[in-house]
C-alpha cells in the first residue's frame, strides 16, 4: 500500500477507535438501583407516606385497597420509576403531619415509611 | 440479555447484507473487492427490501411468521441469487490494488467524521425508550403481535391507529424480535440505527461513482446533522425508512436514465416494491418518481416508457395483496375521503400547497438543505446540465405538490405543521432527503460541464 493510502486508513481508524475508547473509559451505562429510588424525608419539604413497594400492579392495587379499607384516603398505587410499584399517600405537607399518619397506620397494623415526596 | 439482543441483531443484519450481496452479484456482478465494498450499503438495503417484502407477502397470504421463516427466506434468496449469478457467468470479485489519490484523503476525513457521528448516535439508540407516539401506539405493537401470534391478528390489526398502513416495518421489527430472542423494544432502536448506517453507506457508495469526494462528503455529513433526518436514525417509525428507500430508488432510476444499465432499474424496482409495503405514502412517492423519470427522459420515450411500464406492473403486483387483505377485513382505504381527484374544498388548495412549501423551506427541520439544493440546481442549469436538473428539480417539486395534495384532498386534516394533526412534516422528509442526495449530483454535473467547457476553450 502507498503512503497516501496508509494515511487515509489511519485518518479513518484513529477517530473511530479513540471515540468509543474515551467514552468507555468513563464506565459503561448504568441504571439506578432500587435503593436509589428511595430518598429520606427532609424537614420542611413535602413528604410521601409509603405503605409498601411490590413487584406488580395487581399486588399494588390489592395493598392500596387494604389501606383504603382501614380508613385512609387519597391513597394511590403508582410505579416508582425503578421497576416496582408503590402504595403511597403523596404530598403530605410536613414531617410532623406525616409522623401522625404513620402512627395512625401502625395502630391498625400497617408499617409505612416516610420518604421525600418526588413531586409526582 | 442486551448483549444477546445485540448479537441477534448483528446476525439478522448479516443475513440482510448477504441476501443483498447475492442479489447484486446476480443482477450486476462485482469486478473488484473495493467495488464490492463501495456497494455494501446498497446491498444491505436491497437485502432488507427483498427479504422484508417476501416475509410481508408470505405473512399476508397466511404463512406463519416465526424463526424458521425468518431464516428460510434470506437463505433462499442467497441460494437462488447465487445460482442465477452462476448461470450468468458472474465470477467472484478479485483483489485489485487501490490507487490512492488526494481525493482518497478527503474521503477518509469524511468517512471518519461520519463514523464518529454515527458512533455518537449509537449511544442514543442503544438505550432509547419507546417515546414516539406512532412508534408505541401502533408500529411496535403491530410488530409485537406478529412476533407473538405469528400472523396478522385481524381483531388487533384492524383496531389500531394506522390500520391500513402496510406491514413491512412491523414485519422487520418482528424479525428483529425473533433474532433477539424476545420483544426487546429498547434494543430495537439499534436496528433503525443500522438502517441509518446502511443508508448512508449506500448513498455515498452510489454517489461516489459520479461525485468527487470534496463535493460528496459535506452533504453526507449534512444528512447526519439535519435535525429531522440524521438525528432521527434510531426512531422506530416507518417515515425515515421509507424516505431512505425512496431516495436510493430515485438515484438508481436517475443513473439508469443516464447509462441504461439494466441492473440499476432492477435494484430500483426492488426498493420501490418495498416502498409500497412500507407506508401509504409509498404508493404516491413511487408514482411521482416514475412521472419524473418519464418527464426527464421524454426524448428517449421509446426506450424508457415500456420499461417504466414493467416497473409499474411489478410494483402493482407487490402492492395488491395487502390492499386486498385490508379491504376484505373492512378497514377503510388509503385514499382521501373525497376521492383522488376532487374539486371540493378548493379554498383549501392554496393554503395546502403553501403549507408544503413552508415545510420544505423550514431550516428547523432540514437545516440548510433546501436553499443549498436550489443553489446547486441553478448552477446545474447555468452549466446546461438540464437532464439532472429536470429530473431532481422536477421530483422535489412533484413531492412538494404531492404533500400539498394530501392536505387539500383530506379535509379532516387541519392546515398545520403540528405533527399530531397533519402528516405533512413526515411526508416532506422525502423531499428534503432527496435534496441532500441530488445536490452533490447536480454540483458534480455542473462541475463536469464547466471543466469540459474550460478545457474545450483552452484546447
Amino acid at each position: 500500500m502507498s503512503r497516501r493510502l496508509w494515511t487515509a486508513v489511519v485518518i479513518v481508524l484513529v477517530p473511530l477507535l479513540v471515540y468509543p475508547l474515551v467514552t468507555l473509559a468513563g464506565g459503561g451505562p448504568r441504571w439506578p438501583s432500587r435503593a436509589e429510588c428511595v430518598h429520606a424525608a427532609v424537614d420542611g419539604q413535602p413528604v410521601a407516606v409509603v405503605f409498601g413497594r411490590v413487584d406488580d400492579p395487581v399486588a399494588a392495587d390489592q395493598l392500596r385497597d387494604k389501606v383504603v379499607s382501614v380508613g385512609f384516603k387519597e391513597i394511590e398505587a403508582l410505579p416508582d420509576g425503578c421497576g416496582r410499584w408503590k402504595v403511597v399517600l403523596e404530598n403530605v405537607p410536613d414531617l410532623g403531619v406525616a409522623r401522625g399518619v404513620q402512627d395512625e397506620a401502625r395502630g391498625v397494623g400497617l408499617n409505612p415509611t416516610l420518604e421525600l415526596d418526588s413531586g409526582g | 440479555m442486551t448483549a444477546h439482543s445485540l448479537a441477534g441483531l448483528a446476525a439478522l443484519n448479516l443475513l440482510y447484507l448477504l441476501s443483498g450481496l447475492a442479489i447484486l452479484w446476480a443482477v450486476r456482478g462485482f469486478a473488484t473487492l473495493s467495488e464490492t465494498a463501495r456497494l455494501l450499503g446498497l446491498a444491505f438495503f436491497l437485502g432488507i427490501a427483498t427479504v422484508g417484502s417476501t416475509w410481508t407477502l408470505l405473512l399476508i397470504v397466511g404463512v406463519p411468521f416465526g424463526l424458521p421463516l425468518v431464516l428460510l427466506v434470506p437463505a433462499a434468496v442467497v441460494v437462488g441469487a447465487a445460482v442465477f449469478a452462476g448461470r450468468r457467468g458472474h465470477g467472484v470479485p478479485h483483489w485489485k490494488a487501490v490507487t490512492a489519490r488526494r481525493s482518497t484523503i478527503v474521503a477518509a476525513v469524511g468517512i471518519a467524521a461520519a463514523g464518529v457521528l454515527l458512533e455518537g448516535l449509537f449511544r442514543v439508540a442503544r438505550l432509547s425508550g419507546l417515546y414516539w407516539w406512532d412508534a408505541w401506539s401502533f408500529w411496535v405493537p403491530k410488530a409485537e403481535a406478529i412476533y407473538s401470534f405469528g400472523d396478522l391478528d385481524v381483531g388487533f390489526f384492524t383496531s389500531l391507529p394506522g390500520s391500513s398502513y402496510p406491514p413491512l416495518v412491523p414485519v422487520l421489527d418482528a424479525a428483529a424480535f425473533h433474532a433477539m430472542g424476545r420483544p426487546d423494544v429498547v434494543s430495537l432502536h439499534v436496528q433503525y440505527w443500522l438502517f441509518g448506517v446502511g443508508f448512508l453507506w449506500a448513498l455515498a457508495g452510489l454517489l461516489a461513482e459520479r461525485v468527487p469526494a470534496w463535493i460528496l462528503w459535506p452533504f453526507m455529513l449534512l444528512v447526519l446533522v439535519a435535525p429531522r433526518i440524521g438525528r432521527r436514525f434510531f426512531i422506530t417509525e416507518a417515515d425515515l425508512f421509507l424516505d431512505c428507500l425512496f431516495v436510493l430508488a430515485a438515484v438508481l432510476v436517475w443513473y439508469w436514465l443516464r447509462d441504461r444499465e439494466r441492473w440499476r432499474l432492477t435494484a430500483g424496482t426492488l426498493l420501490m416494491s418495498a416502498m409500497v409495503l412500507t407506508k401509504r405514502e409509498g404508493m404516491l412517492l413511487v408514482a411521482l418518481l416514475l412521472v419524473a423519470a418519464a418527464i426527464a427522459a421524454a426524448r428517449d420515450w421509446r426506450f424508457v416508457l415500456p420499461r417504466l411500464g414493467i416497473v409499474v406492473a411489478v410494483v402493482a403486483v407487490v402492492a395488491a395483496p395487502w390492499r386486498i387483505w385490508y379491504v376484505r377485513h373492512g378497514v377503510s382505504g388509503e385514499g382521501p375521503t373525497g376521492g383522488i381527484f376532487t374539486l371540493d374544498n378548493l379554498d383549501r388548495l392554496w393554503p395546502s400547497i403553501r403549507l408544503a412549501f413552508d415545510v420544505l423551506f423550514s431550516s428547523v427541520y432540514w437545516s440548510v438543505t433546501v436553499p443549498v439544493a436550489i443553489g446547486a440546481l441553478v448552477l446545474a442549469l447555468l452549466a446546461r446540465a438540464f437532464r439532472p436538473a429536470i429530473f431532481f428539480g422536477g421530483l422535489v417539486l412533484l413531492v412538494t405538490l404531492g404533500g400539498g395534495w394530501i392536505t387539500w384532498a383530506i379535509p379532516e386534516l387541519p392546515i398545520t405543521q403540528e405533527l399530531g394533526g397533519n402528516p405533512i412534516v413526515r411526508f416532506m422528509g422525502a423531499a428534503a432527503l432527496l435534496c441532500l442526495a441530488a445536490t452533490p449530483l447536480l454540483l458534480a454535473s455542473a462541475w463536469e460541464r464547466a471543466t469540459a467547457a474550460r478545457e474545450g476553450a483552452g484546447g
